[in-house]
């Protein structure tokens, strides 16, 4: 009974699979652009002009000339430098919004050159207008056993739409996994592993082996969410982000830069929607896809398809630090070598340097044996990390 | 020899010769007739009667082997077509060899046997004599056994029982059939050339007998052949010998056909010592039980006594002794190799009550068989699909439990989007757009774990009848079909129960009587324990973590209520909980009451008078963030009362009426913060109030045998309290049948429906997420028409049955969703709905076979199901304003549903299932946006994923026949899906330059199961 009970079970956990399919469908137009624009009243504004990835078709990015203007008659230019032309994907304008009125209504206008697929044709968006930005009441952390989560309160204010996009940059500073005690270098006529306080009489090893760096990450992608859950107007500890305890933002000092702006229903929806269909899970209850029509319209064939949308927006920011009062350090053995001392120039060129003395467990038979730890250059060198020893202007220490 | 033995020699020669006398019946002078088959008892209980009519026995004469016998007892069983005449003794009756039999007369009625007289094509058969003109008009009067009680009073059955018993399943079913003779040979015919025939023989208006001689049966109909009638030749006995020598005469038969006489006829009381004088107490019923095959006694048979305690084995002759209490009970038979038997008792005083035992033979099946056969021609409606629990447990399902939902979902016309997804659709119609009712109560969501399983319970449910066409004027309030889900009675004689295991539930079932005969009692539960395979998954899995349950449970107490009333109180409960990845669950929960009184009334009607609460309710609990923790719960509660009347009337009306109430109350939303850190701001959406009174009325008018008609009329109001918003619209329900032969009849139809209450979901199955919408101010009640036709044939000699359906379906205000749409508390849901048109047309094939030991069913169907946006939305219009594939539209559809009976305890079932692939919105392209790859779609639901297909096979072994035993085990051994086919449940796509694309087989290999259920 007991081998019928496991070969059901087994059967049973085979049952659901999931595979690679293979699908036919109708490609893209080959005219088909993708456009993504946003009009910061009072910043500047972006805007990426690209083609698709077809399925079966390849695609060249068109060449294009944009502009944004408002309704009182003020036009603004994509800055001469911003452009980059065909065959660089996606091609990217800014524009100087800063001194536009946040009273008017703005549209993106793109013209496109004749080119390999695209013929001369004029694209726009609709007449936009910025929401009354929210105000940034607070940025919270909170941690748990294993994470730290970094939540935002705002108020949209009482011309709020309801929605708000948010964004944020994060910045921390860290340190290698190790400060070594050694250091293998050229002595006389060999090489040699030598003490770095002893033999070398460093004082301020830190600097020495670049221990301490500051990391960052680009602004997210935004993030479109409704207020209703709170009330209509505002959020309260609405989760953005979470990492580990255990990573390297924790390690001294963390600093995120929250970026919110109100922005229509019909932005949220059309991002919210875009969120929804892209990542794809296989759940049984993943909403059906479907596609939000475009704001931007081709004047000269308005049948050809546009993917993508224009936002417009004036955000607010806000900055937060977070001091490494939660980071727990770790003893990390992982990675870390006891080279034979024959074969320690060759764990040089390899790219290990030596950290410090330490016992591991002998061969058969027991006992432990006392040698020089290496590890990778990155677990004591943080710019190899990924770090960089520039102190970013608006840090605060 | 001493003079006392002489004398006690004399005496015990006296005495048996006193005895040998008394057992020996005098015959009179019609005795030779009264040697012959003794009838087969039917030992099931039944309404209606087996015999041409419900006058019983009475006088007539026979013309039986060249011979005319007079002044005989006499009735014809119609169900066998044979003759019985029942000896002037009063003694059991006898059927008269029907070769031998050339025409007898019932009262005032004339039966001749074709056969005996050689015309050509003549069912072997009686036929009554109506119109004796130069073109004779004869009738057939059949009697089949239809298994499906209610609504058979009158002219079903042949006759108004006022004593007719609604909780019987089986009921003898009247059929008549017309014919001529032409040229030798006899011909059917129908409602017309009837006509015309009749009026040849008068005033056109009708025949009376009265006027029917006797000379023309010599000439115009037999054509000279027909030997003389010699009806004033009257003959007291045959030949000697004239059976031959096996023939036997034997007074025990006789008297054994006397019980089984009464059995057949009425089924129903048996009267034991009427007229005895009683004892005190319990009374002594004593008999033996013979063979009705051999005339043999049987040992070892055992009898049961429904008052307890009282049970015995029959001796080496067969004989029984029980003492039983005056009053009603009944008495129990079985035995190895005999059909079960029950008989109803009255027990006056001490008395004999001798029992006859058939063989088990294939009867009560093949009986079933041909009326449910004769069912779908003799009904008007059409697109009626009823569906045993018994065929139902045949089914291999996916963890082998018989399952209702899965066993419609082998009916042709009926899809789901996916193996393992809750709802159903039926001809082209979203999923809540079925209204399914469990004993008059709506369950909003009929399925446990995703829809792996339906959430009634098989051991208490009855049968399920699936209106797909023609829903009676008496539904309403759903587009497409009516699954009406009925729950038994528990036994009103003994304490009986069941329990079953499977893979993945276990199941009991208790019933029994709380006061014997007039109320019973039965509970039932089912649950799951499949989280031990759940926390098997390994970790990797997206499905890791998860857990599910469900449980369900029945109660339903009976009782009757005078002589014709019944009162019926029934509560149901059903509850799912799961969760995949830990933060997020879902949990709904069905809870459903009713109470029921029917009344059959003199006219052979009866009057329902319902009422009852319906609860669902559905929570999303939400546990990722403590600061955003919350459930959200959405309600539905429905109180309804409801007043339905049938009457039958002599003209072949079948008059429907009633009145209908309901009180929606829906809550949408209601979130609330989970734990003191929450910072969710509890709100609700606004309550959602509406009445639907509604009244309708409905005529079946069976004009002939051949025509019938159905017209109806329903009208429902809905009032929004919300807003204020009214809807009325009277919706129209009429089909006709015309049946030009039994085994052939042509249909067509048109309804009207509405639909005032609307699941609002954006997924391909219907999910714990999907919330529902009451009509108002923003959202119209949605509306269509049906028009259907269709040809059904039986080829007689197979008994398959052939049916070719037909349809088309218009739609309109039916509510699909915008790309992005919030359907959860969104106060403005109104705002991401678009009103769509509905289309739907399709072609049903189906071959059924229900004789035989191979059983089931094949179809094939051809059907679309189309949307289109009402409004113009400019460049968001769906597809341009175009027609688009609905998401359960699958064009092709191949079905069979096959048991094969190896033996009576053994069979083979086996299941195959295909169709087209569901159309989905697949990705044609895709592109970087907002730092992310992206899907650009193509138009929606232009794409299919792939095919479906399926095959199933079962192993059952029904219960054994160890009478003895007090526990019996069906068991049941499967593999679903035995070719392992990777059917895609979905498909789903990573955005990336190069987008991959996966599909999700849900039951991707074999997936054996088993399952026990014991009887007690």
């Amino acid at each position: 009974m007991k081998q019928f009970l496991t070969y059901i079970l087994s059967a049973l956990l085979l049952s659901s699979c999931i595979y690679p399919y293979e699908w036919n469908a109708e490609s893209l137009p080959t005219d088909t652009v993708v456009i993504q624009g946003n009009i910061v009243v009072g910043g500047t504004s972006t805007l990426s002009v690209s083609s698709p990835h077809g399925i079966r078709s390849s695609f060249v990015d068109p060449v294009c000339t944009p502009y944004i203007e408002d309704d009182k008659g003020n036009r603004y230019p994509s800055t001469p430098e911003s452009g980059i032309f065909r065959n660089v994907v996606p091609c990217n304008f800014m524009f100087d919004t800063s001194e536009a009125p946040d009273d008017a209504l703005f549209r993106l206008v793109m013209e496109l050159s004749d080119s390999f697929q695209y013929d001369k044709r004029t694209y726009s968006s609709k007449w936009l207008s910025a929401c009354p930005p929210p105000s940034i009441s607070g940025i919270h952390f909170a941690s748990d056993n294993s994470n730290v989560y970094v939540s935002v309160s705002l108020d949209g204010g009482p011309e709020s739409s309801g929605y708000v996009l948010l964004s944020f940059e994060e910045t921390w500073r860290f340190h290698a996994e190790f400060l070594p005690q050694y250091v293998y270098m050229q002595k006389g006529f060999g090489w040699s592993i030598l003490s770095v306080a002893d033999d070398l009489g460093i004082t301020d090893p830190e600097s020495y082996f670049n221990y301490w760096c500051w990391a960052s990450m680009p602004e997210s992608p935004v993030i479109p969410v409704s207020m209703s859950d709170n009330g209509g107007n505002s959020l309260d500890h609405y989760l953005l982000h979470s990492f580990s305890r255990s990573n390297n933002r924790n390690h001294k000092r963390y600093s995120i830069l929250v970026r919110a702006a109100s922005v229509s229903a019909d932005t949220y929806r059309y991002l919210k929607n875009l969120d929804e269909t892209s990542e794809a899970s296989g759940n049984l209850f993943t909403p059906n896809p479907g596609e939000i029509a475009s704001n931007i319209t081709c004047e000269n064939k308005p049948g050809s398809m546009v993917l993508g949308y224009v936002n417009c927006f004036s955000p607010v920011s806000m900055r937060a630090y977070l001091d490494n009062s939660l980071y727990q350090p770790r003893i990390v053995y992982d990675g870390l070598a006891v080279p034979p001392t024959g074969n320690q120039r060759d764990y040089y060129e390899g790219g290990y340097r030596p950290i410090y003395e330490m016992s591991v467990p002998g061969a058969a038979g027991g006992g432990y044996t006392t040698g020089i730890a290496w590890g990778p250059e990155r677990c004591i060198n943080c710019v190899k990390a990924g770090g960089t020893l520039e102190k970013p202007d608006f840090w605060e220490d | 020899m001493r003079l006392s033995n002489i004398l006690a020699s004399l005496f015990a020669l006296f005495i048996l010769s006193l005895s040998s006398s008394a057992s020996v019946p005098e015959r009179g002078m019609n005795a030779s007739l009264y040697r012959g088959e003794v009838p087969k008892a039917y030992t099931f209980t039944y309404n209606g009667t087996p015999f041409y009519d419900n006058q019983g026995f009475r006088k007539g004469e026979v013309f039986y082997n060249g011979k005319l016998f007079k002044d005989v007892t006499l009735n014809l069983d119609a169900y066998s077509s044979d003759l019985q005449v029942r000896p002037e003794d009063g003694t059991g009756a006898i059927i008269l060899y029907r070769g031998q039999v050339a025409w007898f007369t019932l009262g005032d009625k004339i039966f001749i046997n074709p056969a005996y007289f050689g015309i050509a094509e003549a069912p072997d058969a009686f036929l009554e004599m109506v119109a004796n003109s130069s073109k004779p008009v004869l009738s057939l009067t059949e009697k089949k056994v239809l298994t499906d009680a209610r609504e058979h009073n009158g002219t079903d059955i042949g006759y108004i029982d006022p004593d007719y018993d609604y909780t019987l399943r089986t009921c003898f079913l009247r059929t008549v059939s017309w014919y001529t003779v032409s040229g030798g040979t006899l011909e059917r015919i129908g409602y017309f050339k009837r006509l015309k025939l009749l009026k040849l023989d008068g005033d056109g208006t009708g025949f009376d007998l009265s006027k029917v001689s006797w000379q023309p049966l010599k000439g115009d109909i037999y054509s000279g052949t027909l030997p003389s009638l010699a009806r004033d030749t009257t003959l007291s006995a045959l030949p000697d010998n004239y059976f031959g020598p096996d023939v036997k005469e034997e007074t025990v038969d006789v008297q054994y056909a006397s019980n089984i006489l009464r059995t057949s006829y009425k089924n129903k009381v048996y009267t034991v010592g009427e007229g005895n004088r009683p004892s005190k107490g319990k009374q002594k019923v004593s008999g033996r039980v013979l063979s009705a095959e051999t005339g043999e006694t049987l040992p070892g048979v055992l009898v049961i006594s429904s008052a307890g305690g009282s049970n015995m084995t029959t001796g080496g002759d067969g004989y029984y002794s029980l003492y039983l209490p005056q009053g009603e009970s009944s008495l129990s038979f079985f035995f190895e190799g005999k059909e079960d038997l029950t008989l109803r008792l009255r027990v006056e005083a001490p008395g004999s009550l001798d029992v006859v035992m058939s063989d088990k033979v294939t009867l009560l099946p093949e009986s079933i068989v041909s009326a449910e056969s004769m069912a779908n021609h003799r009904r008007t409606q059409m697109g009626v699909e009823a569906v045993s629990m018994k065929s139902m447990r045949k089914i291999p399902s996916a963890f082998g439990e018989g399952d209702v939902l899965k066993a419609v979902l082998t009916l042709p016309g009926v899809t789901s989007v996916g193996e393992a997804s809750a709802g159903f659709n039926v001809r082209g119609g979203g999923a809540d757009q079925n209204l399914v009712l469990l004993n008059g109560n709506t369950i909003y969501n009929p399925t446990h774990m995703f829809g792996i399983f339906s959430s009634f319970n098989p051991d208490v449910v009855e049968g399920v009848q699936l209106y797909k066409s023609s829903i009676p004027a008496s539904y309403g309030g759903r587009l497409s079909s009516v699954l009406e889900v009925k729950t038994k009675d528990g036994d009103m004689d003994r304490w009986k129960g069941s329990l079953g295991v499977g893979p993945l539930t276990g199941r009991v079932c208790v019933e029994g009587p709380l006061n014997k005969g007039k109320s019973s009692l039965i509970l039932s539960a089912r649950t799951t324990y499949s989280n031990w395979i759940l926390n098997a998954i390994p970790e990797q899995s997206e499905y890791a973590g998860g857990k599910a349950y469900f449980t369900d449970a029945n109660a339903g107490w009976t009782t009757r209520i005078g002589k014709k009333g019944t009162l019926r109180m029934n509560a149901y409960f059903a509850t799912d909980r799961f969760s995949f990845v830990g933060d997020t669950s879902y949990h709904y929960t069905n809870f459903n009451a009713s109470a029921q009184y029917n009344l059959r009334t003199s006219d052979g009607g009866f009057l329902d008078v319902t009422t009852g609460y319906d609860f669902f309710t559905n929570r999303v609990s939400v546990r990722s963030w403590k600061y955003y923790a919350y459930d959200v719960d959405t309600f539905i509660r429905q109180y309804f009362m409801r007043a339905d009347r049938t009457r039958h009337f002599n003209n072949g009306h079948k008059l429907s009426y009633g009145a209908h109430f309901l009180l929606y109350s829906l809550d949408p939303g209601i979130m609330s913060p989970f734990g003191e850190e929450s910072v969710i701001a509890a709100r609700s959406l606004e309550r959602e109030l509406a009445l639907e009174p509604s009244l309708y009325v409905s005529d079946n008018w069976e004009i002939d045998d051949c025509w019938s008609v159905e017209g109806g009329l329903r009208s429902a109001f809905f009032y929004a309290l919300k807003d204020g918003a009214k809807y009325i619209l009277p919706e129209l329900r009429l089909s006709g049948k015309y049946r030009p032969l039994d085994n052939l009849s042509f249909k067509a139809g048109v309804n009207t429906l509405r639909q005032n209450i609307h699941l609002i979901s954006n997924t391909a199955s219907v999910s714990p997420i999907d919330t529902w919408k009451l009509s108002d101010a923003d959202v119209l009640p949605s509306d269509g028409a049906q028009a259907a036709a269709g040809v059904y044939w039986t080829h007689l000699g197979s008994g398959i049955d052939f049916s070719l359906d037909a349809y088309y379906k218009l739609m309109r205000n039916l509510l699909d969703y915008k790309p992005g749409a919030t359907l959860m508390m969104n106060p403005r849901l109104h705002d991401d709905l678009v009103p769509v048109f509905g289309k739907a047309y399709g072609v049903e094939v189906m071959a059924k076979k229900t004789t035989g030991r191979l059983t089931g069913w094949m179809s094939y169907s051809y059907s679309r199901s189309l949307l289109r946006e009402m409004q113009d939305r400019g460049s968001e219009t769906i597809a341009s304003g175009d027609w688009y594939n609905a998401p359960y539209d699958k064009p092709h559809e191949f079905k069979a549903a096959f048991n094969f009976a190896l033996t009576r305890r053994y069979s083979a079932s086996l299941n195959v299932d295909y169709s087209t692939g569901r159309p989905v919105t697949v990705p044609v392209g895709s592109y970087t946006y907002n730092g992310k790859f992206r899907l650009a779609y193509s138009e929606r639901n232009s794409e299919r994923i792939p095919d479906y297909f399926r095959v199933d096979a079962a192993f059952n072994i029904d219960a054994g026949h160890y009478l003895k035993s007090l526990l019996h085990a069906n068991f049941t051994i499967g593999v679903y899906n035995i070719l392992g086919r990777k059917n895609a449940y979905s498909v789903f796509f990573d955005p990336g330059t190069q987008i991959a694309a996966y599909k999700l087989s849900i039951f991707a290999v074999p997936v054996p199961y088993a399952n026990l259920n014991i009887l007690f």
